[in-house]
């Protein structure tokens, strides 16, 4: 059945669910072609409506286009070698160089981070941030328990912080 | 290559100063300089980035619709974000193929006017197949590639047969939206 492409894109794309069963259709058929009776249920849906018809000639030419291309590749295995390892080549410099204003910052942030980490090691007091409430209250209790005179402080500090 | 963009801007500029070539004009003027060192700290070229920059421009030139332009820079850098892309795909396909034909006996190793048709062919099906997960992309070159059967692929990649079907059929709608939705 010839498809005229004009009028019916005039009349709209084949819906995306249609494009996917067509793609099924195409894939069931290439996985069981000895299968007669599917083939012969293929060719029922295509002749249901001609937006069957024009998704089932579209994504056959395009996995014909494909599979030609990449076997008008010389070489056993050279195009999937080549595709791939330049992928992840692309991915990799996509990743470090375009996000590298992002980069920039997160690494900025880090290293704030990261002295604050060596504040703490340097601090007299090298507490983790849960413990640090205790300290405070701990120096509060300090300040209150002066004005009664000396106290013990660890004991205090062992009492206030929970 | 720089001169000439001027002086084609300046002379269409006479015959209409509201024209897409003025707006171009007046982009160029004041961030082809800013445009230049945004695309030096990517490519970490000079040359390199002062063809993107002039090609960035070329493309608008080619553009239609009216430049209006709110925030110059990020549409300036969105354009020259897809050409460094491009530019980028061109030298790993190139990289990665020399790669692999290097392993190659020199009585399979096409010539170098073959070479660039094939480098050509290559980077048409790479700006296809990009946005694919690594998994969807590889299971679908080698049903492609190679004519392996799915099952064959599954045990391959250590996956489900279900997934290898799926994942093939992801990658040819991918394909098929880029093709005739775009």
């Amino acid at each position: 059945m010839p498809v005229d492409n004009l009028s019916l894109t005039r009349r709209g794309e084949p819906h995306q669910q249609v494009v996917k069963q067509a793609i099924h259709w195409l894939l069931s058929l290439r996985n069981n072609s000895a299968n007669a009776r599917l083939r012969q249920q293929c060719e029922v849906w295509r002749a249901e409506h001609h937006e069957h018809e024009l998704a089932w000639q579209r994504v056959q030419s395009l996995q014909a286009e494909l599979s030609s291309n990449l076997r008008a590749v010389p070489g056993a295995q050279v195009a999937f070698n080549t595709l791939e390892n330049s992928a992840q080549g692309l991915g990799r410099r996509q990743a470090l160089k375009l996000l590298s204003g992002a980069l920039l910052i997160g690494s900025v942030a880090w290293l704030g981070k990261d002295a604050v980490g060596w504040q703490q090691w340097t601090a007299d007091f090298a507490t983790a941030t849960g413990e640090r409430r205790g300290f405070q209250r701990a120096a509060a209790a300090d300040q209150t328990d002066s004005r009664r005179g000396h106290r013990d402080v660890r004991r205090d500090r062992r009492r206030i912080s929970v | 290559m720089t001169m000439r963009l001027i002086i084609i801007c300046d002379v269409r500029a006479v015959a209409s100063m509201s024209s897409p070539e003025f707006a171009v004009q007046a982009l160029y003027s004041s961030h082809h300089g800013w445009l230049n060192t945004w695309l030096r700290a990517r490519l970490g070229n000079a040359a390199d980035a002062a063809d993107l920059a002039q090609d960035t421009f070329v493309r608008l030139l080619h553009r239609t619709e009216r430049l209006e332009l709110k925030a110059p820079r990020a549409f300036l850098r969105t354009i020259a974000r897809g050409l460094v892309i491009d530019h980028w795909r061109r030298e790993e396909i190139e990289r990665a193929y020399l790669e692999t034909i290097a392993h190659l006996p020199e009585s399979e190793t096409p010539s170098v006017e073959a070479r660039a048709l094939v480098l050509e062919l290559l980077e048409s099906i790479a700006r296809m197949l990009e946005g694919l997960k690594p998994k969807v992309r590889q299971a679908f070159l080698l049903a492609q590639c190679e004519g392996i059967t799915h099952k064959h692929i599954a045990e391959q990649m250590g996956l489900s047969l279900r997934s290898v079907e799926r994942y093939v059929a992801d990658a040819l709608y991918h394909c098929y939206v880029l093709r005739y939705e775009t």
